[in-house]
């Protein structure tokens, strides 16, 4: 059995009074790509961010690779090669792409080398001086991906990497995924795109009102299309 | 020597070169506010107090331990950027989860504070300090003499405002700074200790005013309360150029400077006021400033 990357137990979290995650706990294994689904609101990204140690207050407990990172501050997990790539992309507008792409300290033997991200993506390379910004979205989402792999990420935090994009730059992205995966990275991915999600991930679970309400495997997904669908509300 | 409607040439040549000297200290003033302002987020009133400790701390080097001036230009920032570091870390480094006005209030009583114990300490006098050895006399430069004091400091204010848009524009360094102004969390996220740049560059920005005062021991007199009047003009300048770009601080300040000087020449009793009379155009004309965004 692969060894878990990241143990996530009871976690409960909110903004100012509100309850925005109750009791959630997942688990991830390595070389997995695992995918939380579920409405607008669910709490999806706040437990990405919970993840990432930015979130200000919660309770309960995280692993990493068998660590606890727990409250840890945020450049202290970064550091332990977990890697987030928020829904907005986070490409900074006052970087050059190159900056955008080299600006995370890198860590761990896993780190990419330059060269290795060129091959992967030649128009990172091509536009290495124009503006992040500059870039279209589809590109915006292969530097944000680049610049984790830049970093020596073992674990990917990916909040909806497909949304607002094309369907050929969403089959890239599949593409790209699924060559991270072989090549032994670990990945959580947020989707409302379930077609997309089928045909990458390994594991799935489904929050609703800050719960974890199914979990289930890429063959029970399969068999059950129809009715993961209806209780996302597509 | 040629004239422009009855001007001398001297004149206007001498007055250029006294608002180049005034424009380095805006520029360097206003930089180490826009890089404070760019990180913190707070407009940082004591900086005046800052400048002045910068000459004090000058003065007081060469009274008590008589150390030059070369060596204060290094010492007396790291001191005064050093205290800086402190008061961040102890005080307003708790404020930032606060509205921002927070920040602003306490830096305004800080200068106070600073000011009223230096007043208390060392008395309302001015301290005289003279020019060092090697700056003293003029240059000839053929269509003028140029105070050579007065040179240097606009050369090396020039060279230091430079130095500081590199290392911000164009290092590794500059690079975590021009991302965590955007977006602090994330920097954050990617392992880089932003708490920690917030305190440099708080220190730094501190510093940048204390060198300031380092140049001015020498021009005006060492005084407790000789930041007052000058930031008064330096936050103008700082509307006039926006908080949002460290060039537009250096080019504003400097033009500004130019602007003052040649008004003496012109119009001399609107000179103490031609920098107001550009802010509230600019203010009607464009609200965040020349090179704001
Ligand atoms: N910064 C915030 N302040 C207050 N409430 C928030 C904030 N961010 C999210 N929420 C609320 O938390 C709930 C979960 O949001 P989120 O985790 O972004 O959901 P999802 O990513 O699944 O769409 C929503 O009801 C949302 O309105
Ligand atoms: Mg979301």
């Amino acid at each position: 059995m692969n060894k878990a990357v990241l143990e996530v137990s009871r976690l409960n979290a909110g903004y100012s009074e509100i309850n925005v995650l109750k009791d959630v706990s997942l688990t991830v294994k390595e070389h997995e790509v695992v995918t939380l689904l579920g409405r607008n609101g669910a709490g999806k990204t706040t437990t990405l961010k919970a993840m990432a140690g930015l979130l200000d207050d919660y309770e309960g407990h995280i692993r990493f690779f068998g660590e606890p990172i727990t409250k840890l501050p945020a450049y202290r997990i970064g550091r332990k090669g977990l890697g987030y790539c928020p829904e907005e992309r986070g490409i900074f507008s006052s970087l050059t792409v190159r900056e955008n792409l080299t600006l995370p300290p890198r860590t761990g033997d896993a780190a990419w080398s330059l060269d290795a991200i060129y091959q992967l993506f030649p128009k990172l390379k091509d536009r290495g001086g124009s503006i992040g910004t500059k870039l279209s979205g589809g590109e915006q989402q292969m530097l944000a991906i680049a610049r984790l792999l830049y970093s020596g990420a073992r674990l990917l935090l990916l909040d909806e990497p497909t949304e607002g994009l094309a369907p050929v730059i969403v089959k890239q992205i599949g593409r790209l995924l699924l060559e991270l995966k072989a090549k032994g990275l670990t990945v959580v991915l947020v989707e409302q795109n379930f077609n997309f999600a089928l045909k990458v991930s390994d594991r799935f679970y489904v929050l609703d009102q800050g719960e974890v309400v199914a979990s289930f495997d890429r063959e029970y997904a399969l068999r059950n299309k129809e009715q993961i669908n209806s209780m996302l509300g597509v | 020597m040629f004239e422009i409607v009855g001007i001398s040439s001297q004149a206007l040549l001498g007055q250029l070169v006294l608002g180049l000297v005034n424009g380095s200290f805006y520029a360097m003033l206003s930089l180490g506010l826009a890089l404070i302002f760019g990180m913190l987020h707070i407009i940082n009133f004591a900086h005046g107090a800052f400048y002045m400790l910068g000459s004090f701390a000058t003065w007081l080097l060469m009274q008590w331990l008589g150390v030059n001036y070369w060596l204060a230009l290094v010492l007396a920032p790291l001191m005064v950027g050093v205290l800086g570091v402190m008061l961040e870390k102890a005080f307003i480094s708790r404020l930032y989860s606060l509205n921002h006005l927070f920040g602003l209030l306490f830096t305004f009583g800080l200068a106070l504070f600073i000011e009223g114990t230096m007043h208390e300490i060392l008395g309302g006098i001015s301290k005289p300090y003279s020019v060092p050895e090697a700056l003293q006399g003029a240059l000839n430069l053929g269509f003028m003499y140029l105070p050579t004091y007065r040179g240097w400091v606009i050369v090396f204010s020039l060279a230091v405002c430079l130095t500081t848009w590199f290392v911000v524009e164009k290092t590794k360094l500059g690079s975590y700074l021009r991302a965590a102004t955007e977006n602090p969390a994330l920097v954050e996220q990617f392992g880089i200790n932003v708490p920690l740049l917030i305190t440099l560059t708080y220190g730094a920005g501190v510093a940048l005013a204390a060198l300031s005062g380092v140049l001015a021991a020498p021009l005006y007199q060492v005084n407790p309360h000789m930041g007052v009047n000058l930031m008064i003009t330096v936050f103008a300048v700082v509307v006039i150029g926006g908080m949002g770009s460290l060039g537009g601080a250096i080019i504003t300040g400097f033009m500004l400077g130019i602007a003052e000087g040649l008004t003496k020449v012109f119009y001399p009793p609107a000179s103490n006021l031609v920098i107001f009379v550009v802010m509230a155009l600019v203010l009607v004309a464009r609200p965040n400033g020349l090179f704001g965004k």
